[in-house]
């Protein structure tokens, strides 16, 4: 059955354009939804009205996501009917339709309507990359930043800021072991990018083609920088007290070459002014290594009853009083330029994700300032009392600067709206000339799902070309999608703009500029746009 | 859809494979270089289901002597102006005359119209080439204009608004 209905449609296709004369007899009147609308919720069916009497010979329904469902038809007078599927959500939804008028002819066209707001943006996700594989870099990642954290902050706060004290010799051990650790996860992390970039397969991670293509992104210095600073940072804690002059020096290095390691890759240090936003990550780094590494070395120096712990927590207090505020000022400063506005904050993954991060942030720092203010004088009165709340409050920060952690990591995958705007500012532009015309198209953002075009009209010697009416008429590649026509309206510019052009598949398509130049007179441009999914 | 539709849709093709029944086309398709040509024009349907308020026809260069048929109902109107030169017609030179026909009146989309007008071909226009007549029907809101006239290698069935054409033959000796 399906094999006879393809038939009599290639029947009626190849019978169409040989039929003397073509195109342009049932004409479309109207349309439910119709065409550009705005509905609240989904519809269960289509209806397009014609002037006269049609046979349907191909309606499909193309989703926000691109993806394709044939329709079933049925005609009724000149009216042809399909139910709709359930539609998943919101977005723009295109229904192209074909059918042969009464005449015998094939006629086609494309009818787009939108659930909620026009053109939700469809989600940003890494790409078809197998779940499992994004997972994974997340992880790595993750894993990488807690070992920098614990292994070369905690290296860090323990040499720097410990010096010698006693309480600490065991967490300098600890600490060193696990900045060791570092090496091999970030050895990890640099194979897992290169197998990425050829394509996303666990099974190219250990081979040498992998290892060549990490070298060539980003993450290439930053997991260099990264295994170097957990090998200095292991050195640092070797050295031990015998040498403190070396073990700080070594502590130091480790730290600043931990924080370069955050600052040579990534969405944000990658920003423009790139010195600035480097310099930013840098300094941010550096700030929440040696804070949230300081934690667990702290804790342990507290639960050392042998010790007397108030002048370590003194000297961290008073050190975390300055990072903090670096922190928070460098982090303000780096949201502001990722994410252009605050609406972002629930329309982006990246910016939902920030607005998790801030409450985290925003425990910590409660937190620390109950520490700092509450429980560390105490500390120097009452010395038994508050050493077990301190400890307390000090894991509810581990926890919490974990969550933060693995926040930062799921980053990863989420471009910040800077680089969503920046691309969709630019959108994209072709040129299409003849002799006689010329027209330069923009489609903004030139991304799957609903765009605007503006089109600019020039004479073949780039002088004004007065035109009485323009329309853009665009098809993609994709074979059995009708064309989307629309009318385009000068606007004060001198631009001819279209604001509502539905192009729910990515991919290639071809655009014709239709200008009226005279009552009697037409000429007709052609072009290609390729459409970011 | 149905396979019902489908057939149907096949069967139509077929049916329609000569006609050209849905553009404004002129009944007679050949001519001959110097004769004079009574064209009629023929309104298929309306704008997109909207009913022809105007008919305008423009007259190019190389056919003059223009006479429009008046129809009942229908206000006629014509343009005139001068030819890019002068022309013999039939011993008489020839420097000006009417370059647009206009119509104006009510024709609905369910119904169907001609629209007449007689002029001649000058002695100079070459032949074996389709001499194009632009259309335009005008209606309340919309227009559709059969004005598109096909590039070198195009051909008429691959445009969507066609100009009505007339071929022209060699004229008799």
């Amino acid at each position: 059955m399906a094999r006879l209905a393809l038939l009599l449609a290639l029947l009626v296709l190849w019978l169409g354009p040989s039929s003397g004369a073509a195109w342009a007899h049932a004409q479309l009147i109207a349309s439910s939804p119709a065409d550009g609308a705005v509905v609240a919720t989904a519809p269960d069916a289509v209806r397009l009205t014609f002037n006269e009497p049609v046979a349907p010979v191909r309606l499909g329904l193309v989703g926000p996501d691109g993806t394709i469902v044939d329709l079933a038809a049925t005609a009724q007078d000149a009216t042809v009917a399909a139910a709709l599927p359930p539609l998943g959500g919101s977005g723009t939804y295109l229904v192209s339709w074909r059918v042969v008028s009464s005449d015998g002819h094939p006629v086609g066209g494309t009818v787009g309507f939108s659930i909620g707001a026009p053109g939700a943006r469809p989600t940003i996700d890494a790409d078809a990359r197998p779940a499992a594989f994004a997972a994974s870099q997340v992880a790595i990642r993750f894993l990488v930043t807690v070992l920098m954290t614990l292994g070369v902050g905690g290296a860090a706060f323990t040499i720097l800021t410990g010096r010698t004290a006693r309480s600490l010799a065991g967490m300098r051990r600890i600490v060193g072991i696990v900045a060791l650790a570092v090496v091999p996860a970030a050895g990890l992390g640099f194979a897992l990018q290169g197998a990425d970039v050829l394509g996303g397969s666990f099974g190219a991670v250990a081979t040498p083609a992998a290892w060549r293509a990490a070298l060539a992104t980003s993450v290439a210095p930053a997991a260099i920088l990264a295994a170097g600073s957990g090998l200095l940072a292991f050195l640092a804690t070797a050295a031990g007290p015998a040498r403190p002059a070396l073990a700080a020096l070594l502590a130091g290095l480790a730290w600043l070459v931990g924080a370069g390691s955050f600052a040579a890759t990534g969405h944000a240090a990658m920003a423009e002014p790139r010195p600035f936003m480097a310099l930013a990550v840098f300094v941010h780094a550096a700030a929440a290594v040696y804070w949230l590494g300081a934690l667990v070395p702290l804790g342990g120096a507290l639960a050392d009853r042998t010790a007397d712990p108030l002048p370590l927590v003194e000297r961290f207090s008073r050190t975390a009083v300055v990072l903090v505020a670096l922190l928070a000022a460098t982090g303000l400063g780096l949201a502001v330029v990722q994410m252009e506005g605050l609406g972002a904050f629930v329309e982006t993954p990246y910016g939902r994700l920030l607005a998790m991060k801030l409450v985290g942030v925003a425990a910590l720092l409660a937190i620390a300032a109950y520490n700092r203010q509450i429980l560390t004088p105490r500390l120097a009165t009452a010395r038994r009392s508050p050493r077990l709340a301190l400890i307390r409050s000090i894991r509810i920060e581990m926890v919490i600067g974990l969550a933060v952690l693995a926040i930062v990591a799921g980053w990863r995958l989420t471009p910040p709206p800077r680089a969503l705007h920046a691309a969709d500012r630019a959108g994209i532009s072709a040129h299409a000339h003849t002799a006689a015309a010329m027209a330069d198209v923009s489609v903004r953002p030139g991304r799957r799902g609903a765009n605007a075009a503006a089109i600019a009209l020039m004479t073949g010697d780039f002088g004004p070309l007065p035109a009485r009416e323009v329309a853009v008429s665009l098809r993609p590649d994709q074979a059995g999608i009708e064309p989307v026509r629309r009318q385009a309206r000068l606007a004060p510019d001198g631009r001819w703009h279209v604001e509502a052009l539905p192009l729910p598949l990515a991919g290639r398509w071809t655009a014709e500029i239709e200008i009226l130049i005279s009552d009697f007179e037409k000429t007709t441009l052609k072009t290609e746009l390729e459409i970011r999914p | 859809m149905t396979h019902k539709s489908l057939i149907l849709g096949a069967l139509f093709s077929v049916a329609a494979a000569s006609s050209a029944l849905a553009h404004a086309t002129l009944e007679g398709r050949e001519a001959k270089v110097g004769s004079t040509y009574k064209a009629v024009l023929r309104v298929p349907h309306g704008c997109a289901g909207a009913p022809t308020l105007k008919v305008r026809v423009k007259i190019p260069e190389g056919f003059i002597a223009v006479k429009p048929m008046p129809k009942a109902g229908w206000t006629l109107e014509t343009v005139k102006g001068k030819y890019a030169k002068t022309y013999d017609y039939y011993g008489t030179p020839l420097s000006e005359g009417v370059t647009e026909v206009v119509w104006t009146g009510k024709l609905l989309d369910e119904h169907y119209d001609e629209f007449v007008f007689r002029g001649s071909f000058v002695k100079d226009l070459k032949p074996d080439t389709v001499f194009y007549f632009p259309a335009v029907q005008e209606c309340e809101a919309a227009a559709e204009r059969w004005i598109e006239i096909p590039a070198a290698g195009q051909s008429s069935d691959d445009l969507k608004f066609p100009a009505p054409g007339v071929k022209l033959l060699p004229a008799t000796p």
